[in-house]
C-alpha cells in the first residue's frame, strides 16, 4: 500500500477525542489523510522522521491540530521544538484543547501557535468547529509553499 | 576654693569617686591643727613634759583653771608667736569647730565654730569628757573611746556620726581625730577638727535617692540599656543588659561593649556593630535590626547607638539600647511561611482546576459526542423513546460543560491580576447591556441608568459584575408584562463607606431569610425549570468584589424585585 499524502497530523491523547474527531473528518471525506498520534513525542518522530518513523518519507502536513496535555512531550513542548526547527516555522498549527487558560493561550501565541480552539463539549458543536478549521487551512487560507521550499533546500 | 559639696554632687549623675573638697579641706585642717598641736602640746603650760595629766590626777581641778586661763582655752603661750598667730587663726574659723582633747578624753580648748556648731560656749564645755558630745547610743557602743585608741595606734582617724548640741538636737559631724604627741612620742592628747555636713549628708541621700530612681527605672526597662565610653568601655549597663550578658556584674563592666560574646559570636555581626559605633561616635545615631546572642541564644533587636554630645557638640559617651523583636520578627516569618504555603496550596488548587477542565470535559465530550452519532447514524432504527433518552444525555452532558465552564471561570478570578484604574461605570453599564441584547429581544424592558460616580476598579471584572447582576435582572422579570431595571447610586446616609452601587428589578425577587447564601457557589433560590442557571453568576459577583475590597449585598420582598448592591471599598469610589 503507498504511503498516504498526509494533510493532517493530530496530536490527540484520548482516545474518545481522537475518534470523535476522526468521525467528524469522515464526514468531512478527508480523514483518509490523517495522522494520529498520541503522544507529543510520537508527533515530533513524526515530523522530523525519526524513532519509530525513521526511514519514511519526511512529512509535510499541511495542518497540526495539536492537544496541550499529551503524554511524553506536551504540547507546549511540542510546539516548541517544531517551531525552533528552520522547516516547521511556517507549518500552521492549530491548538485544539480544553483549556480554556489564559496563560496557556498567551503562551502557545507567543510560541507560534496560529489559532488557539477549545473544543465545545456538545458533538455538534464541535463537528462543526472542525470542519471550520480544516476548510479555513486546507481551502480558504493561501499557504506558502515557495517559502516553504525555499525553507526545505536550506534545511537539507 | 569654694566648699560646695552640694553643687558637686548634683552634677554628678552618677556614682564615681567623690572629689569632696568639704573633706579634704577638713583632712588638711585636722592635719595642719595636729602638727601645730604638737607643737603647742609641747610648749603647752597644761603640762610642763608635754605630758597632759592622767585623767585619774588629782591635780585636774588645776589643770582645768591653767587652760581656762587661755581666751578659749588655747594655751597663750609667750613662747611662740606663730603659736599666738595660729592660735587666733583657728579661733577665729566658723566652719569647724576645732578642739583640743587631754589624753583621756577631756575638752581642752573650743574655738568660734565649735561654739557655733555645738552650741557650748567655752567655759561650758572645757573640762568636761568629749564623749558628751555623742549620742547616747554611740556612748554605748563604745565609740568615743574606740576613736581615741584608734586615732592613738594608727595617728589619724576619719569618722563621720551623729553628734548631739547644747540643746539635744543632733547634726551629722565629719570628724577628723589626731593624736598630738609630746617629746618621746608619747601620747599627750588629741585635735579634733569637726565640720557639720548634715546637709552635704542630706543632698547626698536626695542625691543617691534620684540616682537610685533612675536605676530602678532603666533597671525596670525590658530593653538591653548601656552607655559606653568612646573606646567601647560600659560605663552603666542595666539590669535587662546584665542579665542577657549571663556575667557577672563585675566581669560584664570589664567586657569592651564591642568585644562582647553578646557580637562576636558571629564575626559578621560584630563588624556590623564595630562600623555602627564608629559611625555613633561620630555623631549620627544609628538604628537597625540586629542579631545578638543573649540570654544564650540569638536574638533579633531593633538596635540603636545615640551619641550623647556636650554644649560644644562634642560626643562624650553613646547610649546602646536593643530591643528584642525576635517574637514579632518569628512572627513576620511564620506568616511568610504560612502566605508561601497557602500560595502553595492555591497553586496546587489551580492545577487541580486546570486538570478538572480538562479531564471532566474530555468524557463529557464523549457521552455527548457518541450519543449524536447514535442518533444521527442509527436513528431510523431507534424508537421514539430511545431517542428521547439519548437527546436527554446530550442535553444534561452540556448542562454539566456549562457549570464546568462557570466553575473554572470562578477559580480562574481568584488569581486573575485586578488592573485597577478610573473607570467610568456608565460606560460599563451599556456595554453590559450591549451584550445582554439578546436577552431583551421581543421584551418589554425599561432600563434606567442614574447618576454613577466613577470609581477605581478593574475595568473588565466590573464589566462582569454588572453583566452577571443585569441578567440576572432580566431573567427574573421575564414574568413581568413590562419589566424595570434601575442601575444607580446610593450614598447612604452620606458615610462614604457605606454608599454602594446598586441593580434594581421589579421582578420575582426571592426570600430574603436566604439572602445570605445567594452568594455562595452552586446556591440557587429558584428552580431550575423556572430559571436556567448554574448557580455560579452571583459567585462571580462576590469574588470580583471581595478582591475589589468591597462588599456586595442584596434586598428583596418575594414578588417584589430585588436589590443587589455594591461598593469598592470607602476610598475606591469618587463620590
Amino acid at each position: 500500500m503507498p504511503e498516504r499524502e498526509i494533510q493532517i497530523l493530530i496530536v490527540e491523547d484520548n482516545p474518545d477525542d481522537a475518534a470523535l474527531a476522526l468521525h467528524a473528518l469522515r464526514k468531512l471525506d478527508i480523514a483518509e489523510t490523517v495522522q494520529l498520534t498520541r503522544d507529543g513525542a510520537e508527533a515530533v518522530d513524526f515530523l522530523f522522521g525519526t524513532g519509530v518513523f525513521s526511514g519514511r518519507k519526511p512529512a509535510r502536513p499541511r495542518l497540526v491540530l495539536l492537544d496541550l496535555k499529551v503524554p511524553k512531550i506536551s504540547g507546549l513542548e511540542v510546539l516548541r521544538l517544531v517551531r525552533s526547527h528552520v522547516k516547521f516555522q511556517l507549518l500552521p498549527i492549530v491548538v485544539l484543547t480544553s483549556s480554556r487558560d489564559d496563560r496557556d493561550i498567551e503562551e502557545c501565541y507567543r510560541l507560534g501557535a496560529n489559532s488557539y480552539v477549545v473544543k465545545p463539549v456538545d458533538f455538534v458543536a464541535f463537528t462543526e468547529m472542525m470542519r471550520a478549521i480544516t476548510h479555513y487551512w486546507l481551502e480558504i487560507n493561501q499557504a506558502n509553499p515557495a517559502a516553504a521550499e525555499r525553507l526545505d533546500r536550506r534545511a537539507a | 576654693m569654694p566648699v560646695s559639696p552640694v553643687g558637686s554632687s548634683a552634677t554628678t549623675p552618677e556614682p564615681a569617686p567623690e572629689p569632696a573638697p568639704a573633706r579634704t579641706l577638713s583632712e588638711r585642717l585636722s592635719e595642719v591643727v595636729g602638727r601645730i598641736g604638737r607643737l603647742l602640746g609641747a610648749r603647752g603650760p597644761y603640762g610642763e613634759d608635754g605630758v597632759a595629766r592622767p585623767a585619774d590626777s588629782p591635780k585636774r581641778e588645776g589643770a582645768k583653771l591653767e587652760v581656762v586661763g587661755g581666751r578659749r582655752g588655747l594655751p597663750a603661750s609667750p613662747a611662740s608667736d606663730a603659736g599666738e598667730r595660729f592660735r587666733q587663726l583657728v579661733d577665729g574659723i566658723r566652719d569647724y569647730a576645732i578642739f583640743m582633747l587631754d589624753r583621756e578624753g577631756h575638752i581642752l580648748s573650743w574655738n568660734t565654730g565649735a561654739e557655733r556648731i555645738y552650741g557650748y560656749r567655752p567655759e561650758e564645755i572645757i573640762g568636761r569628757h568629749f564623749s558628751s558630745l555623742y549620742t547616747v547610743d554611740d556612748l554605748e557602743a563604745g565609740k568615743p573611746e574606740r576613736v581615741l585608741q584608734k586615732a592613738a595606734e594608727v595617728g589619724r582617724v576619719e569618722d563621720e556620726g551623729w553628734r548631739v548640741r547644747k540643746d539635744g538636737t543632733r547634726y551629722w559631724a565629719h570628724v577628723g581625730t589626731s593624736p598630738l604627741r609630746g617629746p618621746g612620742g608619747r601620747i599627750s592628747g588629741f585635735a579634733k577638727v569637726t565640720h557639720d555636713i548634715t546637709e552635704k549628708r542630706l543632698v547626698e541621700g536626695q542625691v543617691r535617692e534620684a540616682q537610685r530612681a533612675l536605676r530602678e527605672l532603666i533597671d525596670s526597662m525590658g530593653t538591653f540599656c548601656a552607655k559606653v565610653a568612646l573606646d567601647g568601655r560600659l560605663l552603666l549597663v542595666n539590669r535587662t543588659a546584665e542579665q542577657a550578658s549571663g556575667l557577672p556584674r563585675e566581669e560584664l563592666m570589664r567586657t569592651n561593649f564591642l568585644e562582647g560574646q553578646w557580637w562576636t559570636f558571629d564575626p559578621d555581626v560584630a563588624h556590623r556593630v564595630r562600623q555602627a559605633f564608629e559611625r555613633a561616635c561620630a555623631g549620627e545615631t544609628v538604628s537597625y535590626d540586629e542579631e545578638i546572642f543573649a540570654f544564650g541564644r540569638v536574638l533579633t533587636i531593633s538596635f540603636s547607638l545615640v551619641p550623647v554630645q556636650d554644649d560644644s557638640g562634642e560626643v562624650r559617651y553613646v547610649v546602646a539600647e536593643g530591643r528584642d523583636v525576635t517574637a514579632r520578627r518569628e512572627a513576620e516569618e511564620a506568616l511568610r511561611d504560612r502566605t508561601a504555603e497557602l500560595e502553595a496550596a492555591n497553586r496546587d488548587l489551580e492545577a487541580f482546576s486546570y486538570s478538572v477542565s480538562h479531564d471532566l470535559r474530555a468524557p463529557l465530550r464523549a457521552v455527548n459526542g457518541y450519543a449524536k452519532i447514535l442518533i444521527d447514524d442509527h436513528g431510523p432504527g431507534l424508537s421514539d423513546e430511545a431517542r428521547g433518552h439519548l437527546e436527554r444525555i446530550r442535553a444534561s452532558s452540556e448542562n454539566l460543560g456549562t457549570l464546568i465552564e462557570g466553575l473554572l471561570d470562578f477559580s480562574r478570578l481568584g488569581r486573575q491580576k485586578l488592573e485597577r484604574a478610573t473607570v467610568s461605570p456608565v460606560e460599563v453599564v451599556r456595554e453590559a447591556l450591549a451584550e445582554l441584547a439578546a436577552e431583551q429581544e421581543g421584551r418589554k424592558v425599561e432600563i434606567r441608568i442614574g447618576d454613577l460616580p466613577s470609581c477605581h476598579a478593574d475595568r473588565g471584572l466590573l464589566k462582569r459584575v454588572f453583566v452577571n447582576l443585569l441578567s440576572n435582572a432580566l431573567k427574573y422579570t421575564r414574568a413581568r408584562k413590562a419589566a424595570l431595571i434601575e442601575v444607580g447610586f446610593r450614598p447612604v446616609g452620606g458615610e462614604r463607606d457605606r454608599a454602594a452601587y446598586f441593580v434594581r428589578d421589579n421582578g420575582v425577587g426571592f426570600d430574603a431569610r436566604y439572602s445570605d447564601r445567594l452568594f455562595d457557589v452552586f446556591e440557587r433560590l429558584h428552580p431550575a425549570e423556572e430559571y436556567e442557571g448554574t448557580g455560579v453568576g452571583l459567585a462571580i459577583v462576590q469574588r470580583i468584589i471581595h478582591r475589589h475590597d468591597g462588599r456586595v449585598w442584596a434586598e428583596s420582598v418575594p414578588d417584589r424585585g430585588a436589590t443587589f448592591y455594591f461598593n469598592f471599598g470607602g476610598s475606591s469610589t469618587d463620590a
